[in-house]
């Protein structure tokens, strides 16, 4: 039996009086890539945000290598090693390029390291180090969500949470920021990747799960699910 | 609210404490209202209330001085309530389209401060800083300001009440929750911000009006006074911002802390009272009636939920 | 309308409006930094620059120092006076909103405000230093050596403060927290413990302002309101997120103060520091060197 390096447990949220997720479960297993697939709406930014502690679930729990996370808030979630690539990317605009970089090994646990962090960074995206000096706001969309990775890199992280980091890029960039997930995943860092992009997700995932409308619907190997009615109804339109 | 009426004609209204207490108060409630309109339902935040409270002041003694207008004179006092909307307007239109927030609290602050500042320096219409007197000899009873002061009191509360049930009300918390959701709803952002402006406005000028004609001297200082704006607005947040009872708590509160204080230390009386704001915003910061609902909606939540585990 | 009756006149009232605009500029970058970490309007910032002045008035009745030691002891005091405001008072109302911090804001100014008027009296004081007659002269123009070393005194807080910001990584840490706190917390940074720090820092500045502001000015207890409003001002023109900016904006405010008072009398230039406030709102919110977009609000 795989090390399961997250387990989500019966989870319920709540935006104010809406609930957005029904009893959510479902687990990572340790050094792999697990995808969660699902239409807009579907929670799945949600249930990242539970996981890395900006929601609280209102029932149930979530175990992180071995032990429950108990009213966890984003800080002390990124110090267990939980690094989260919010939708939107969400960068420091005013802030360079090398500062946003900085500000990603800001624990006290990598801070240290930040200098060699910075090399791989640079190694992965090369680009960031070319622009090093700009403001982040400056950057292109790819750039953005290059840098956005990178900073989450920057931590040293056990498990990276990615939402949609391939919305509103150009093809070619798509391709290598897949490309880069598998490299980071080879070096050992454990991937929980959001995404809509079915085709390329299936592409890379180890083991897939379909969040509908706040339900989990399905879940299996990305070979299991081409072949199942039910999921090729729902998401053969989007392959493509 | 028949006691209201009634006590007045029990008591000798010159002498009584308590006829002057609910008179000042409910000049505060008219005030908190006026400014919750903006502020509490709109989610305006408007610091520059002593703007219009000061344009309703001089209004009225500018005009009485002049012998426009008489003693105690409705016209009159509509009259200043209908100035203070004029500046509104215009201060409105062109503050609200352009600032949000803070900016546009802040603008609102320099209004009030540059009417201030005109009013000081006004020459020979406002009469400088010493201020324009009044005939004093015009009073009559005490009776007559409590009664034109509960009267104000209740036109603000219905004109708020029947604001706040119609679709203005609607439009009105629509732009405080997400102002760009509504104006992508088809809400006419703009027009609704500058009624619910006016409308504190038009209010906040009648009382200006009244305290022309109770204290016979308006002056800068006393006109501008900045605590016009700030202890209307410590009440609507202390009893609530944004909801329709909350307001009056809170004025009756707060005034009733002010009194108590003041006759009982009068020494102290200010660093007992601020103490006082600050114990409220650090415990209550949403306001006492959000708080006893809040409780009211947490215990129901407890009751939901236990049902809700039961059924599994 | 007054004009200048000469070439040096004209230098000399906007030398003082200079300096007087260091002063607001120190208590601007304060409050410039407050507002971008924490969204809140700290009104009592004059308030606590009064009362570092009244420290600086009982350190020099009780004992021989030169008030410009003031400058030294003020920091850490103050410092620590933020520290403990900003987490016994303000942390636990940061998560109700905007409303709540405004209105413990003002209950503080008020509160310290009679605090200092019931232990004090409300009476002016003043303090004198060494230099206070002693001035230096050149083209004709009198630069007051107190005014110089409060420039002195501006330039090197707005240079410690700008450097903080820039090199340190608790400074950027302020700095991404401003910007994007939810972002922040995801990288690790407390948000609590960053606002503290920014508000500890605003209130030193706070501090330092009070003591510039005391050997320059009489002040009393209620001078406060009037100075937190200017620094209002000044973090306007300057903008919101620049440290030089503040400065800047304070200097702009000092000079546009001087020149008034000095061409058409006092009343009127208050107001027209009001009217340069509504007109830079309205047509520039970002002030002149900010980065905030006024939508942040």
């Amino acid at each position: 039996m795989a090390n399961l390096l997250l387990e989500v447990e019966n989870v319920d949220v709540f935006y104010g009086v809406a609930q957005a997720l029904w009893d959510v479960s479902f687990s990572v297993e340790e050094r792999k890539i697990t995808a969660l697939l699902g239409a807009n709406g579907a929670g799945k930014s949600t249930l990242l945000k539970t996981i890395s502690g900006v929601i609280r679930p209102a029932k149930g729990r979530i175990v992180y290598a071995g032990s429950p996370l108990i009213d966890c808030k984003p800080e002390k979630a990124a110090s267990l090693g939980i690094s989260h690539v919010p939708e939107g990317r969400r960068l420091f605009s005013g802030l360079t390029v090398l500062e946003n970089l900085e500000l990603g090994a800001y624990l006290p646990n990598v801070r240290p390291l930040t200098k060699e962090s910075l090399e791989r960074v640079f190694g992965l995206f090369p680009v960031l180090k070319k622009r090093m000096r700009q403001a982040a706001g400056t950057l292109s969309g790819g750039e953005q969500q290059m840098l956005a990775i990178g900073r989450a890199l920057m931590a040293r992280p056990t498990l990276l949470l990615l939402d949609e980091p391939s919305l509103g890029l150009a093809p070619i960039v798509v391709k290598l920021l897949f490309d880069t997930i598998r490299v980071l995943n080879r070096d050992g860092v454990t991937i929980l990747l959001v995404e809509q992009n079915v085709k390329k997700t299936l592409d890379i995932a180890d083991y897939v799960f379909v969040l509908k409308t706040g339900v989990m619907r399905m879940e299996g190997q990305p070979g299991q699910l081409l072949t199942d009615r039910e999921f090729r109804q729902a998401f053969l339109g989007r392959i493509g | 609210m028949a006691f209201f009426v009634i006590y007045p004609f029990l008591v000798d209204a010159e002498k009584s404490y308590l006829v002057y207490f609910l008179y000042t108060t409910f000049i505060y409630v008219a005030l908190a209202q006026g400014w919750n309109l903006a502020g509490g339902y709109t989610g305006q935040v408007s610091l520059g209330q002593h703007a219009f409270f000061g344009v309703g002041c001089y209004t009225t003694a500018i005009l009485w001085r002049a012998r426009a207008i008489g003693y105690l004179d409705p016209t009159g006092m509509i009259l200043s309530g209908i100035c203070a909307v004029i500046v509104a307007i215009l201060v409105g239109l062109l503050l609200l389209s352009k600032l949000r927030g803070d900016y546009f609290a802040l603008g609102t602050l320099g209004l009030g401060e540059i009417l201030h500042v005109v009013a000081i320096n006004g020459g020979r219409v406002t009469q400088g800083p010493m201020g324009i007197n009044l005939p004093s000899d015009a009073y009559i009873s005490m009776t007559y300001y409590y009664f034109i002061a509960l009267a104000i009191a209740i036109v603000t509360l219905a004109v708020v009440l029947l604001m706040t049930r119609s679709s203005i009300g609607l439009a009105m918390v629509a732009i405080r929750e997400n102002e760009v959701a509504a104006a992508a709803n088809g809400v006419a952002v703009l027009k609704y911000k500058v009624i619910a402006f006016a409308a504190g406005a038009f209010v906040t000028g009648l009382c200006g009006s009244l305290y022309a004609y109770y204290t016979f001297h308006i002056d800068s200082t006393g006109a501008f006074d900045l605590d016009w704006v700030i202890i209307p607005i410590l009440m609507t947040i202390l009893g609530g911002a944004g909801t329709f009872l909350g307001p009056i708590f809170g004025a009756f509160i707060l005034s009733g802390v002010f009194e108590l204080s003041n006759t009982l230390m009068p020494q102290l009386h200010p660093i007992f009272s601020a103490a006082f704001i600050v114990l409220v915003t650090l415990f209550l910061p949403d306001g006492l009636m959000r708080y006893i609902t809040g409780q009211r909606e947490g215990i129901l939540r407890r009751l939901t939920i236990f049902r809700w585990i039961g059924g599994g | 309308m007054h004009w200048f009756s000469s070439l040096t006149t004209f230098l000399q009232v906007l030398v003082n409006g200079v300096f007087l605009g260091c002063m607001y500029g120190v208590a601007a970058i304060g409050l410039s930094l407050v507002f971008g970490c924490m969204q809140i309007i700290f009104i009592a910032q004059g308030a606590v620059m009064i009362l570092a002045a009244y420290c600086i008035f009982w350190m020099i009745t009780f004992t021989p120092l030169s008030p410009f030691w003031g400058f030294l002891l003020i920091i850490p005091v103050f410092v620590g006076f933020g520290f403990a405001m900003y987490t016994g008072l303000f942390q636990r109302v940061a998560k109700a909103g905007k409303n709540p911090s405004l209105l413990l804001a003002f209950g503080l100014m008020v509160l310290l405000e009679h605090l200092m008027a019931f232990f004090f009296s409300s009476d002016y004081r003043t303090v004198k230093t060494k230099y206070a007659s002693t001035a230096l002269s050149l083209a004709g123009v009198t630069f007051s050596v107190n005014r110089i070393i409060i420039a002195v005194v501006a330039l090197v807080a707005t240079t410690l403060v700008f450097l903080f910001l820039k090199r340190t990584i608790l400074g950027k840490a302020v700095r991404a927290v401003s910007e994007d706190m939810g972002a922040a917390a995801l990288l690790g940074m407390r948000p609590e413990w960053v606002s503290a720090v920014t508000f500890s820092i605003g209130i030193g500045l706070a501090g330092v302002a009070g003591v510039a502001t005391c050997v320059i000015f009489p002040f009393d207890p209620y001078f406060g309101f009037i100075f937190s409003l200017k620094a209002l001002i000044a973090v306007a023109f300057g903008g919101l997120g620049s440290v030089g900016g503040a400065l800047l904006g304070g200097v702009i405010l000092g000079v546009l103060e001087s020149m008034s008072a000095y061409t058409i009398g006092g009343g009127w230039a208050d107001a027209v520091a009001y009217a340069a406030f509504l007109l830079i709102l309205v047509f520039r919110p970002e002030g002149l060197l900010g980065r905030s977009s006024p939508e942040k609000a």
